[in-house]
């Protein structure tokens, strides 16, 4: 059931982000163009449209990264508490794998959106030559660090893309999580949604300040830096812990957004 | 029994929307659950698909509680438009096709051909009135044990009504139970087995239509009418 | 057939009257077979339920009889179904009567009465 509501979940946000992918390539196109013929020109009026070119592609890019945020946390909003919910939330599937659809499903776009504004930027400024610098330079470094620290650069990123997928998660729950809490509320729902949000953050940061005390008294935090042990060991220790800190957090926003739509659900 | 409540009590705030309602319904029955706007009908049949839950009380669904397993024994059209309207009517056919087992697509396909409603056509090109027929549509076509039905035929003229009305008496299966919610009393009546009367949360009156006939010797429309004059 | 259903009277016994209306004026021929209890019921817009107890109690009096596969057909025996015919008359004829005693009719009155509405 999962991957059902996945698909029609996937069906749903295609519509939307798909066009404006669209318009990001297209934009970057014409970014690429003004940059490398049109700017500079003796003639204003190119000037000014190779300048809007540029504008063009700087909007379209801020659109697509606002809006594959601001459209996941909508898509949970009018999909399970609005009046779509009547449809959704009858449906014959647990209130865990709603949750999950929306999680996965979000984040597989937030990826696609790393993705195609990469592919944007790559569009931009393609240059063999430059590209050609650049990964002797990359590679340059990444051997040094290799030889001189043991530094396994696969293991960082997938690390880093790890701890990146953990707070994107969690981040995410925040808000389903936050509204989940204000729309089991008989009315204000909206309101009652933002003040959760507001609520929730002072309680982590209240729970967040004695959690980091107490790992401190541990002692970790000695190992992370780089005078006591050797560098590369100090990275992975600051990602893990970074990982499990996202993970926690996470799974409590989880919790309390499965526990609301399964006992307060209140649909108006 | 496909559907039964037990001392349910539902409260919104200070406000008093269900109280203590019990009852029970048989399968092969179809009941009105009948009583002015506000007295409780929406709310009731919302607890019965976890949309709320009750304050105190309990409800039963062939058995056993409401949840994951009850949703997928009970065909439900809301009172209002809830399908995503983006879809077309024929992409809404494929959503009910994946989730619900018991969907009939070709039932659903013929009356919608039979309506004049084109497949392709978005619902949220389509009138109030055709929102309403694809959503009863897609409830119908269901092989469910239980229908709930809120305000089936409020926002439909009457050779519709008389069109929803017959799809729902040839449509359901003779073990079903189907729950119509409505205040057009004279318009359902005669499709009806039993009646309950809510009026302000509370059951006043459960009977068979017929025993109501015979017992005051004048439709359960008239009936209504004394019993919530104003 | 054509269903008129009133307000007043039970659902089910209203059936009864207007099928075995159909049956006595030959709207059904004597063994003809009679549509299924579906059928009936959406053709008349009522519960299935209440056709189904309506068709109950005509088997009952023995109006119509079922054969377990091939469904129901109205009876052969011409005697039942002139009976019936009488009884739906009888009962029209004391409707009309009680009428008329509400208007201040005696008997004599309305027998006269009907004679004059024949010459008319």
């Amino acid at each position: 059931m999962l991957r059902k509501l996945m698909k029609h979940e996937f069906r749903a946000t295609l519509r939307v982000m798909l066009p404006l992918y669209l318009l990001l390539v297209v934009t970057a196109l014409g970014a690429r163009v003004s940059i490398s013929g049109l700017l500079g020109t003796e003639s204003a009026l190119v000037d000014i449209l190779a300048s809007l070119l540029v504008v063009a592609f700087a909007i379209a890019m801020a659109a697509v990264c606002l809006v594959s945020v601001f459209l996941m946390v909508q898509r949970f909003y009018q999909n399970l508490l609005r009046d779509e919910g009547y449809v959704m939330m009858t449906l014959p599937v647990s209130v865990h794998q709603q949750v999950w659809s929306k999680l996965l499903v979000g984040v597989l776009w937030c990826a696609a959106t790393v993705a195609l504004v990469c592919l944007s930027l790559f569009i931009l400024v393609f240059d063999l030559e430059m590209l050609e610098g650049f990964a002797r330079f990359a590679g340059d470094v990444w051997a040094f660090l290799k030889t001189e620290y043991g530094f396994n650069g696969v293991l960082v990123a997938l690390e880093v893309a790890v701890v990146c997928v953990l707070a994107m998660c969690s981040a995410y729950l925040e808000f389903y999580c936050a509204l989940a809490i204000g729309h089991s509320r008989p009315s204000h729902k909206l309101v009652w949604s933002i003040a959760a949000y507001f609520g929730m953050d002072a309680l982590i940061s209240l729970v967040g300040g004695p959690f980091v005390r107490a790992l401190a008294s541990t002692g970790i935090f000695d190992k992370i830096s780089v005078v006591t042990e050797s560098a590369t060991q100090a990275t992975h220790l600051a990602l893990w812990i970074s990982a499990l800190v996202c993970a926690c957090s996470a799974a409590f926003y989880y919790a309390i957004t499965t526990w609301f739509l399964k006992n307060r659900l209140n649909l108006e | 029994m496909v559907f039964s409540c037990e001392n349910l009590c539902k409260c919104y705030g200070k406000v008093q929307a269900l109280e203590d309602v019990t009852f029970s319904i048989q399968p092969g029955h179809i009941v009105g659950l009948l009583g002015p706007n506000g007295s409780g009908k929406t709310t009731l049949i919302k607890l019965a698909n976890g949309l709320l839950t009750p304050t105190s009380g309990a409800i039963s669904i062939c058995g056993g509680p409401v949840g994951k397993e009850s949703h997928s024994l009970v065909s439900y059209l809301p009172e209002r438009t809830s399908v995503p309207l983006w879809m077309t009517a024929a992409q809404l056919l494929d959503f009910y096709c994946d989730f619900y087992p018991d969907f009939r697509r070709d039932a659903a396909e013929e009356m919608l051909r039979s309506l004049g409603i084109s497949p392709r056509q978005r619902i949220r090109q389509m009138s109030k009135g055709t929102r309403e027929k694809v959503q009863l549509i897609a409830t119908m076509s269901r092989r469910a044990k239980l229908y709930l039905l809120d305000e089936p035929i409020g926002g439909v003229d009457p050779a519709t009504r008389d069109y929803i009305l017959s799809t729902i008496i040839t449509n359901y299966d003779p073990d079903a139970a189907v729950v119509i919610s409505t205040h057009l009393i004279a318009d359902v009546e005669r499709v009806l087995d039993d009646v309950i009367f809510l009026n302000q949360g509370r059951v006043v009156l459960q009977s068979s239509v017929d025993d109501i006939r015979e017992r005051e010797g004048k439709s359960v429309d008239q009936l209504f009418r004394e019993v919530f004059r104003c | 057939m054509h269903w008129q259903i009133s307000s007043d009277a039970p659902i089910y016994a209203q059936l009864i009257e207007q099928i075995t209306v159909n049956i006595v004026s030959g709207g059904v021929p004597p063994g003809g077979r009679i549509p299924s209890v579906r059928e009936l019921a959406a053709e008349a817009g009522v519960n299935p339920n209440t056709m189904q107890r309506a068709l109950a109690e005509l088997e009952r009096e023995g109006l119509v009889h079922s054969l377990r596969t091939a469904g129901r057909f109205v009876t052969e025996d011409e005697a039942v179904i002139h009976q019936a015919k009488r009884t739906l008359a009888q009962k029209h004829i004391c409707r009309f009567l009680s009428a008329m005693a509400d208007l201040g009719y005696g008997q004599q009155e309305i027998i006269s009465l009907l004679g004059e509405e024949q010459e008319d």
